[in-house]
């Protein structure tokens, strides 16, 4: 009597939790399917009323006009955004690339040497805690003077130090916990500090690297800010393109912008799944007993 | 082959002094047991002589040659944590032959032939493709001690390598850790808390307390011969007993006499260990095997027999630890297995003179040298 009480709770409580869990799956996914829906629509169902949930008359053109910058069914044309692409594929990998570097090698410094004072975590993520607003304008120019203004490398620099204090956070939580015996048995092994780095604690906190590394980059693939103010005429990103899909005739051209998102949200998309079963294992330090 | 000197080493963190003035002296070929309650310091000694820790004072020497300023991959010697600290990531294989890499200047295939060996001789040579997680304990305890010897140190430290592996399988290990050891013939510093496993390994055991060492001898010798009361009681299963008593001397009888025991000693004994002894009080320890049941008949009472309440009886197979009452004080007996005692039971005990141990009361050293 009790038992089958107890499997029928059991029961309605499983349906309940699965119930809750798709209404939140579908919720979070809702506006990607948004997106996908209008990316297919023409330019009459972009805003019409009552929505059209899918495309009455699907067609490509939102996705022709963003690689080729004219499409039959718009009034303006624009540049291809297939230049801010790439233009933001080589900076952000680049950025992300760095970050990543100078960001292992600092955190490592950090967390096997406990320095004082300055390995404090305040003091690591300082740069993050005021608003970029605030620091645009003696950014501007500072990069006005030194030539930096749309270039390549000076958007790259300012990702790597937009990014490098949330990379040496993360990593240094990382290798925080590494065990110090593998340092020991290492160090007994005649490994040189270089090696230890290479041979020992990167393979250790290797699920941790590719997380900060997906991180850092989709904060920098999705940077928006620097962007506009510092290289927005020659050095253009996707998130400008995205912004400047827009004529006073037609206004907001929500077609191509959805067209464009998904096509930008594919690369960090297929990273995440590359890199799922690093995220998904978590941290699992292997022989440790503690 | 390295015979290892330690000298008036100090260890301090800020002013928590962790070591005070140890000197040791192993020989070639020895292997020597520190042993000590928790926190007393025996790992910290032998990080020092890792080179994982740097000394406040004195000096590490190996062959008369002064490592303790080189670092630690310059000093030849290897040790084996306690959590075994296996590269997660690599295979048995090269857990074993990182060391080699980069400390010799062997080929791959010398390598891979020394780790073939040594993976014979340790029994592993099936698990040398396999990762860390894939181990037991007992492998994993295994794989370490190979990669420390696989280089052939000239000194060999072992961090408490047993304390996470069960009894029986501990037992075992020990034993085989003795045997490699002697077979290797490699100078071998072995930490441990616990005093079973010091006695039955070490050729030379060292007592540490509070960061000093205490005696330093033969298992043997410290057993039969502690200069002083911790180390009486640290060493021995169960611990020994301990009593403060007064020296009395009734119509030219000498006795040794509390509240709770009174013992006639013999003129000669008294003459022997206490005649020089000016204070009045003095610890006497006796251990547990050497208080015998005197007779179930508590009449019959000579001067060095006393009675006692059994308190509880732990069964150990062939022997029963008795703990007894003396008015206030507990004492354990050690006897083998008898089935009348029952709790609650007044019994009557007795022991040699020749089988206590006399501690000065003020500085605990012993008074039978």
């Amino acid at each position: 009597m009790s038992s089958k009480k107890l499997i029928v709770k059991n029961t309605s409580r499983k349906v309940f939790v699965h119930l809750f869990l798709y209404i939140i799956t579908a919720s979070l996914l809702f506006p990607l399917f948004w997106m996908i829906m209008t990316s297919f629509k023409p330019s009459t169902e972009w805003v019409s009323y009552p929505p059209t949930w899918i495309p009455n008359d699907p067609t490509l053109s939102n996705y022709i006009f963003i690689l080729f910058g004219t499409s039959g069914n718009f009034a303006r044309t624009y540049a291809s955004a297939v230049v801010p692409y790439l233009n933001t594929v080589f900076v952000s990998v680049t950025a992300t690339f760095i970050a990543l570097v100078v960001g292992v090698l600092g955190s490592y410094s950090l967390s096997r040497f406990r320095t004082r004072g300055v390995s404090s975590l305040i003091s690591i993520i300082m740069p993050r805690m005021f608003p970029p607003m605030a620091m645009i304008i003696p950014m501007m120019i500072f990069f006005q003077v030194i030539r930096a203004i749309d270039t390549y490398w000076g958007l790259i620099i300012v990702y790597i130090g937009f990014t490098l204090p949330y990379s040496v956070f993360m990593l240094k939580g990382f290798m925080d916990n590494v065990p110090k015996e593998y340092t020991e048995a290492a160090m007994m092994d005649g490994l040189s500090e270089w090696q230890i780095l290479l041979k020992v604690w990167i393979p250790v906190i290797k699920n941790g690297l590719m997380t900060t590394a997906l991180f850092l980059l989709i904060l920098n693939w999705t940077e928006y800010t620097f962007a506009l103010t510092l290289s927005s005429r020659e050095v253009e990103t996707i998130t400008l393109t995205l912004a400047k899909l827009f004529s006073n005739e037609a206004g907001t051209y929500y077609g191509p912008q959805s067209a464009l998102g998904i096509l930008a949200a594919i690369p960090t998309i297929i990273f995440g799944i590359f890199i799922h079963k690093y995220l998904a294992y978590g941290f699992t330090f292997g022989t440790l007993k503690k | 082959m390295a015979k290892l000197t330690i000298k008036k080493l100090s260890k301090n963190y800020g002013a928590l002094k962790c070591l005070e003035n140890v000197n040791l002296e192993i020989d070639d070929g020895q292997l020597a047991v520190i042993v000590g309650p928790s926190g007393c310091g025996k790992s910290t000694i032998l990080r020092c002589i890792a080179g994982l820790e740097t000394l406040s004072e004195g000096s590490i020497l190996i062959d008369d040659e002064l490592i303790s300023d080189k670092e630690p991959r310059y000093r030849d010697v290897a040790m084996v944590f306690q959590c075994y600290a296996l590269y997660p990531h690599m295979t048995v294989r090269k857990n074993l032959s990182l060391g080699l890499e980069h400390t010799t200047k062997l080929s791959k295939k010398e390598i891979q032939e020394r780790v073939e060996k040594i993976a014979g001789i340790l029994k592993i040579s099936k698990l040398l493709e396999r990762k860390p997680n894939q181990l037991s304990g007992g492998e994993s305890q295994r794989v370490a001690v190979g990669r420390a010897l696989v280089r052939k140190p000239k000194i060999f430290l072992l961090d408490e390598p047993l304390s996470a592996i069960d009894t029986k399988l501990r037992r075992e290990l020990r034993n085989e850790l003795k045997k490699i050891q002697r077979e290797f013939n490699i100078t071998s510093v072995y930490v441990t808390h616990d005093q079973e496993e010091a006695m039955a390994l070490g050729d030379k055991l060292v007592i540490l307390y509070n960061g000093k060492i205490h005696q330093i001898g033969t298992p043997e010798d410290i057993f039969k011969n502690p200069e002083n009361e911790f180390v009486a009681g640290f060493i021995g299963k169960p611990p020994m007993n301990f009593f403060e008593l007064k020296v009395e001397n009734k119509n030219g009888k000498y006795y040794l006499e509390s509240e709770e025991l009174t013992y006639e000693i013999s003129e000669g004994y008294f003459k022997r260990y206490l005649y020089k002894y000016g204070r009045e009080k003095l610890i006497m320890g006796i251990r547990p095997s050497s208080i015998k049941l005197a007779t179930q008949n508590t009449s019959t009472l000579d001067t060095k027999t006393n009675i006692a309440t059994v308190l509880l009886i732990e069964n150990m197979g062939n022997e029963d630890y008795v703990h007894l009452v003396l008015k206030s004080k507990r004492l354990i007996m050690k006897i083998v297995s008898e089935n009348f005692l029952k709790i609650g039971d007044k019994i009557s005990f007795s022991f040699e003179e020749e089988d206590m141990y006399l501690f000065d009361i003020e500085n605990k050293k012993s008074l039978k040298e």
